[in-house]
């Protein structure tokens, strides 16, 4: 993955580490932390800096309701949606019943469904759940790689929308989260290609873990993301609900199957190249991970993903700084190099501060000049302090989530967990690069029925109401389209009975691919064998 | 002789069927084979 030019900075970066440590221990050692801790406060500052602008943007609301409540229906584009599935037999029911609730013109919402034909359990549980009329089952053929990346790219290679979202197996998005985001697209111009919604969890109050989740991802999402936005800085999308112009999706090479945050990479990718990415007022609520193993594997997922994404945009950094611009270029490196950065730093610098705690002060003072350990102290209370304060001031407030306000004084220890993660990327980042670690989903015990959904009234998601319970007009959507489904599981494997012919769109002026009509990326199979004949 | 109907759904699954692999190759290498240094491979 390394190009040339990156292996030999490298190497020679490692050299002088060595060498250093070897003739001159003490130097180095000092040298060593100064950096550290000069970048561990450079990016705790930046990331405050871009949170303070993000709480700024709080009153001003993107999209408003009326905005959303004036659009003509007929005016609304062709809407591709992308969900890709795998091993989520549990769950993909219950997701087919979130998506029919979404507020949008059944016949211009075209929706992927993306299945490994391997995956038969979760074809099974798809064909039995009555999806309606809309939905179209596309199953992937077998062979490696199988990734979220790849699917979607296929996913995109046969979208007809004019714009296109991406949702996981188990979110419940807002409502009118596509009509928001066709808003959004209208007012930020061509340039504009991808609009990010923000993330929450509908099962926070879980356990420790996804309490602490929760408060993380209201701080990121809430706040962090509207700031870049606010400051004109790239966004590294998020790995759902962020909406695309199909086009400029197209245009920008689509998603790159061999980075494991594809997402966060296509926002950067955008941004270089001189496009925009912006956020939107609307929630997808997912399920926050409630064992720490599983929420260990999903975090070193991510944190590999931000590394292969620095390493690839630094390849060309002059390039970089040519077509983004320097400002843009300084904020990508601290956004998506200063995390892993801090995850990676935190026990050395932990571990510090507790032999520190142990040994007389005379000895660390004849180890470290003052200022290096000044500036130690500063970041362990002030930036500690202000990573806190951030996640339980707003993170919490915002969403109205007060019982996790003195929770989030635990986040020294949630970033142990971190920190473990990191490490399990680095490691992977260099023995199995492209390795996907799957995130298991449907383990939460909470109803999915959003009864402590955040939902804050500050946030400006008044809505129609959770996706699939509120949406009267939805709800009479979907049981039309359910209807329609009645019986279309019933025939025999491997063949199309008349009914199930396309239905004409006039709306749309082109073929529904309904409940009707299979879309089958593999090889034609013979009857009997075709696992997703009489699935739609 | 022998009359058949073709429709859009026909067309769509022969076009899926006959450019499977240009596809699934193109999902997979896409952006690599564009610009190699846009790729984390």
């Amino acid at each position: 993955m390394l190009f040339p030019g990156q292996r030999v900075v490298m190497w020679l970066v490692g050299a002088a580490i060595v060498a250093g440590l070897v003739l001159a221990p003490r130097t180095t050692l000092i040298a060593l932390l100064a950096v550290v801790s000069l970048a561990f406060l450079v990016s705790v500052v930046f990331k405050f800096v871009v949170c303070m602008r993000g709480v700024r943007q709080e009153n001003h609301v993107q999209v408003t309701d009326e905005e959303v409540t004036a659009l003509d229906p007929a005016d609304l584009p062709v809407y591709t949606m992308l969900v890709p599935v795998f091993r989520e037999a549990n769950i993909v029911a219950q997701l087919i019943g979130n998506l029919g609730g979404l507020d949008y013109p059944a016949e211009k919402l075209e929706i992927l469904l993306l299945l490994e034909e391997s995956d038969t359990e979760t074809i099974e549980a798809a064909k039995a759940s009555n999806p309606p009329e809309n939905i179209t089952f596309l199953i992937m053929p077998p062979g490696q790689p199988q990734t979220k990346a790849k699917a979607c790219n296929v996913g995109l290679f046969l979208a007809r929308g004019e714009h296109l979202v991406i949702y996981d197996a188990e979110d419940k998005p807002d409502a009118d989260q596509l009509k928001k985001a066709v808003v959004a697209f209208r007012r930020g111009g061509d340039r504009l290609v991808c609009v990010q919604a923000a993330l929450n969890y509908w099962n926070a109050t879980d356990n420790w873990l996804t309490r602490m989740f929760t408060t993380e991802y209201s701080f990121w999402f809430d706040y962090m993301l509207p700031g870049l936005d606010r400051l004109r800085l790239p966004i590294p999308l998020g790995g759902t609900s962020n909406h695309v112009r199909t086009a400029a999706l197209r245009t920008l090479g689509r998603w790159d199957r061999f980075n494991v945050t594809e997402d966060a990479d296509l926002g950067i990718r955008a941004a270089a190249l001189g496009s925009t990415v912006g956020v939107v007022n609307s929630t997808t609520f997912e399920e926050a991970n409630r064992p720490p193993g599983n929420r260990v594997r999903q975090r070193s997922r991510w944190i590999k993903g931000y590394l292969q994404t620095l390493l690839v945009h630094l390849r060309h950094p002059l390039r970089l700084v040519r077509t983004a611009g320097l400002r843009q270029t300084l904020a990508f490196a601290l956004l998506i190099g200063g995390t892993p950065v801090t995850f990676l730093f935190t026990p050395p610098l932990y571990l510090l501060f507790i032999v520190s705690l142990l040994l007389p002060p005379t000895v660390l003072d004849g180890l470290f000049p003052g200022w290096v350990l000044w500036v130690s102290l500063f970041n362990l209370v002030i930036g500690n302090g202000l990573m806190i304060y951030v996640s339980m001031m707003m993170g919490a407030f915002k969403r109205r989530r007060y019982s996790l306000v003195l929770r989030a004084l635990l986040n020294p220890l949630y970033w142990i967990l971190h920190s473990i993660a990191s490490y399990k990327a680095v490691w992977q980042l260099i023995t199995k690069p492209h390795y996907w670690e799957k995130t298991l989903h449907g383990l939460s015990h909470a109803a999915a029925s959003h009864s402590d959904d955040g939902r804050g009234a500050g946030a400006g998601l008044r809505t129609a109401g959770p996706a699939g319970a509120s949406d009267s007009h939805s709800r009479r959507r979907s049981s039309r389209s359910a209807c329609g489904r009645a019986g279309a599981g019933s025939s025999p494997p491997g063949t199309r009975p008349s009914s199930r012919r396309p239905a004409r769109s006039p709306a749309a002026g082109r073929t529904c691919r309904g409940s009707g009509s299979p879309t089958r990326l593999c090889r034609p199979c013979s009857p009997g064998s075709c696992p997703a004949a009489g699935s739609r | 002789m022998t009359l058949a109907v073709t429709t859009d759904w026909d067309i769509v699954q022969a076009l899926h069927a006959g450019y499977r692999d240009a596809v699934v190759e193109q999902a997979t290498l896409g952006l690599w084979r564009r610009d190699k240094a846009q790729s984390a491979r």
